[in-house]
């Protein structure tokens, strides 16, 4: 997911509208932000977090915001690599089916608890448990017992050889809680984790700040908190940034990196990322659950045009598999080329729907700018092969929803992507997957692959077996992979420090301050 | 796009009787130099609205990715969108759309608020208050607002528009039609018409309401003015015509990230609702000087 949205006042007010699309709104003075060491960062983004249980968020907004607060067992660096996070350091069984961790020592939760293995037992324990409906629950399919032998270290018994899980375990949906919320029911109601920051005040759809954690066992953050300010309307984020109001701004839509040519007050930074956009087809409703009309779809969206059009050509095609160190061609076993309407025709007419037919399809307002109109460029496509995309415009706090219950005939969703090919998928496309009800489609082959490409660490064999998942995934086309695109971080000339990296994570404005 | 509640033309006076060898209403119309140019105004966006609708132009919903942005061309006589979508066409079927949620809200807002105005003035009594209380408490909201919250409520789509808008309107029609009821009601012709036992319909429908039309008329007017403000402003928010189908407020806030350097796609939907709303504004002037007794003495 979509990381988963009379009469003289009258001529004066039509003249005013002449003008609304070249007055963005006026930023508030009490926003400045301020020079100095400690000073508060503000940072601005077009939607707000939904949840606050790491366990359940999806939304891209929700785990920006709580990785900064929590903590994970495992962290990555810059590069990605996987570097000690809560565990100091951890060691893998030679049969590959137990891992043990040492975790580290004089952390302490912000009200004040001390972080033990006990804390990370209950948390894992709650993630594995059906009734928590965590979104994260198939990262630990494997894990069979999770023991604290003593106050510093965590067994993680499992039933075969996981070459993911060191980098699930890094993900925001495994942040360690404190056993003392998840045994008090709280952990939806306050964050509460060992992470840099505190959480301060959340003014629900307008404010959120976070206070810097002094005792932060990683070093204090180089600045006084973040402030998150929802502003929906990223033309309003580049004005603001344009008036120095904010130290950081997040946007999505490149139509909007051509005015800042203009502004000296900041630098663009474009970051591609693995987040992908798709069509997903919901293949167990009418037309869609037969695979030939999928594959139709697919082919007669011309994803070179659709990323012209919305992307101004800044972003990537892509096919299923996101990450760069597993490369295939993006079109493998859909057996056509990229917007290939003739064969799309054919297909359809074999399957007996020539003559078309229409599909509800959801899109989100509120996270990325962008959607509606991917949206209306598939639409156009679509029309070409006599198939009708009914768009419904949401705002994210509908969209998740209908979404997660797959109530959907399709959806433009953008989706968080990974390094690695099976955490990319295990949610939606594993038999037991946590996300399998949105994902629309469920095959054996693909549950097949998905294990058995996490089975082994040879990267010879993974490379050749997820190149099989890519091509069984076109085969069966439950979704329609179009293009990675790239996130437009507008840092403010004073902003020092802070560097984006391919996951969209915010972590780093730990060791972000203000010149 | 926000706006205030309009005011109401409770100035306007009912129209004196029309006298043989008076001009009709629309020569009196034309003949005053600010109605005639409304009237030649909105008589064009009514042609292009209507060569919108029989097709006559491009398909305004059609993209062209090999001419995304493309300025004003033989081929596109208003350039194009960043889906190369003719702009021409759009803009002529966002005129359309924007004088079907205007004519159909404005049209329920006058039939309710106009007939509710009459009944409560004429009725007076317990009528009177509570329709009098209601309308107080429609005015209590801010007009945008007030339309923001019905649609956010009804949900998408031209015709919950058009009711949302006629919502907010009902209010301004009853207290412009209420008034001049109670001036008429008491007038001598009314009166007599009870004397000679003439039943509360006949003297309602046949006596007070041709006499109170003449403010309603010119509020009709302004209204239309209003209300295709308060679509755009609607769908400039997101809550009005929702996309790919053309509507002037969408395509104004769909030009905002290109305006510096594809101007077109800014004026000319701006540009329409600026005539719109001034052509409305000076036939609702026009309108008003034809039925002003006082002008037509002259």
């Amino acid at each position: 997911m979509t990381r988963i949205p009379a009469r003289r006042w009258g001529v004066a007010t039509a003249i005013l509208a002449l003008g609304a699309g070249a007055v963005a709104c006026s930023p508030s003075p009490s926003s400045d932000t301020k020079s100095g060491s400690k000073a508060e960062l503000v940072v601005a983004r077009t939607a707000d977090v939904d949840v606050l249980d790491p366990a359940r968020a999806t939304a891209f907004s929700t785990t920006q915001t709580l990785a900064l607060v929590y903590d994970q067992l495992v962290d990555t660096d810059a590069s990605g690599k996987l570097v000690p996070g809560l565990a100091t350091k951890w060691t893998v069984a030679p049969d590959g089916k137990s891992v043990t961790f040492a975790l580290r020592t004089g952390v302490k939760f912000h009200h004040g608890q001390a972080f033990t293995s006990a804390d990370a037992k209950a948390t894992l324990d709650r993630i594995r448990d059906p009734k928590t409906a965590s979104v994260d629950a198939s990262y630990l399919a494997n894990v069979t017992a999770v023991d604290a032998p003593d106050a510093h270290t965590l067994k993680l018994t499992l039933k075969q050889p996981d070459a993911s899980l060191l980098t699930a375990l890094s993900y925001t949906g495994t942040s360690i809680l404190s056993a003392a919320d998840i045994k008090a029911g709280t952990v939806d109601k306050k964050p509460d984790g060992t992470g840099p920051y505190t959480w301060k005040t959340w003014k629900q759809g307008q404010q959120l700040d976070l206070a810097a954690n002094k005792d932060y066992w990683g070093g204090a953050p180089k600045n006084a908190g973040v402030q998150f300010r929802v502003i929906p309307d990223e033309a309003s984020i580049v004005s603001g940034m344009k008036a120095g109001s904010f130290s950081l701004g997040i946007v999505s839509d490149p139509a909007l990196t051509k005015q800042l040519t203009t502004s000296n007050r900041m630098k663009l930074v474009a970051n591609p990322t693995l987040d992908y956009h798709v069509l997903q087809l919901n293949g167990r409703r009418g037309p869609l659950k037969n695979q030939a009309v999928r594959q139709a779809i697919g082919c007669a969206v011309n994803r070179k045009d659709a990323i012209d059009t919305v992307y101004f050509g800044q972003a990537k095609q892509t096919g299923p598999i996101v990450s760069p160190a597993y490369s295939y061609d993006p079109l493998e076993g859909l057996g056509c080329t990229d917007g290939d309407t003739a064969a799309a025709k054919k297909m359809l007419a074999k399957a007996g729907y020539a003559k078309g037919f229409h599909l509800k399809t959801i899109v989100m307002t509120g996270q990325y700018s962008t959607s509606t109109n991917l949206a209306q460029v598939l639409q156009a496509q679509l029309k070409k092969v006599n198939i009708t995309l009914d768009l419904d415009r949401q705002q994210t706090n509908v969209y998740v929803p209908n979404w997660s219950k797959a109530n959907f005939d399709a959806a433009v969703a953008l989706n968080g992507g990974s390094t690695d090919p099976y955490l990319q998928y295990n949610r939606y496309f594993t038999t037991d997957g946590s996300l399998k009800v949105p994902a629309g489609l469920a095959d054996k082959k693909l549950d097949s692959l998905l294990r058995k490409g996490n089975e082994t660490t040879d990267e010879a064999t993974r490379k050749q077996v997820f190149g099989e998942l890519s091509t069984q995934l076109n085969t069966d086309s439950p979704w329609v992979w179009l293009f990675r695109n790239q996130t437009y971080y507008l840092q403010a000339n004073n902003l020092t420090g802070f560097t984006a990296t391919p996951s969209d994570s915010l972590e780093n404005l730990r060791v972000a301050g203000l010149k | 796009m926000t706006q205030e509640m309009p005011p109401a033309a409770a100035a306007v006076v009912p129209a004196a009787p029309r006298t043989a060898g008076q001009p009709s209403l629309p020569r009196r119309i034309l003949a005053d130099r600010n109605g005639l140019i409304g009237v030649v105004l909105i008589g064009a966006l009514a042609l292009i609205a209507l060569a919108s609708l029989v097709h006559l132009g491009q398909d305004p919903l059609a993209q062209h990715q090999s001419g995304q942005l493309a300025g004003p061309s033989g081929a596109h006589w208003l350039g194009t969108d960043q889906f190369g979508r003719d702009i021409a066409a759009r803009v002529a079927a966002g005129i359309f759309a924007s004088l079907r949620v205007a004519l159909v809200s404005v049209a329920l807002a006058t039939v309710i608020g106009g007939l509710l105005g009459v009944l409560s003035g004429f009725a007076g009594g317990i009528l009177d208050a509570v329709v009098g209380r209601l309308t107080d408490v429609l005015f209590a909201f801010p007009a945008t607002l007030l339309a923001l919250a019905l649609v956010a409520a009804l949900g998408h789509g031209w015709f919950n528009t058009a009711v949302a808008i006629a919502v907010v309107y009902t209010p301004i029609f009853v207290r412009v039609a209420r008034g001049p009821v109670l001036t008429v009601r008491e007038s001598e012709y009314v009166r007599a018409g009870r004397v000679l036992g003439f039943s509360r319909s006949r003297l309602l429908f046949r006596h007070v309401l041709p006499n109170v039309s003449a403010p309603i008329a010119v509020q009709v007017a302004l209204a239309l003015s209003w209300a295709i403000l308060t679509e755009a402003g609607l769908s400039f928010l997101g809550l009005g015509t929702q996309p790919p189908n053309p509507s002037l407020g969408l395509m104004v806030a769909d030009s905002r990230n290109f305006f510096p350097d594809a101007w077109w796609t800014l004026l000319f939907p701006a540009l329409a609702v600026v005539v719109a709303v001034v052509g409305l504004n000076l036939i609702g002037d026009g309108l008003r000087n034809a039925l002003d007794p006082r002008t037509v003495r002259r």
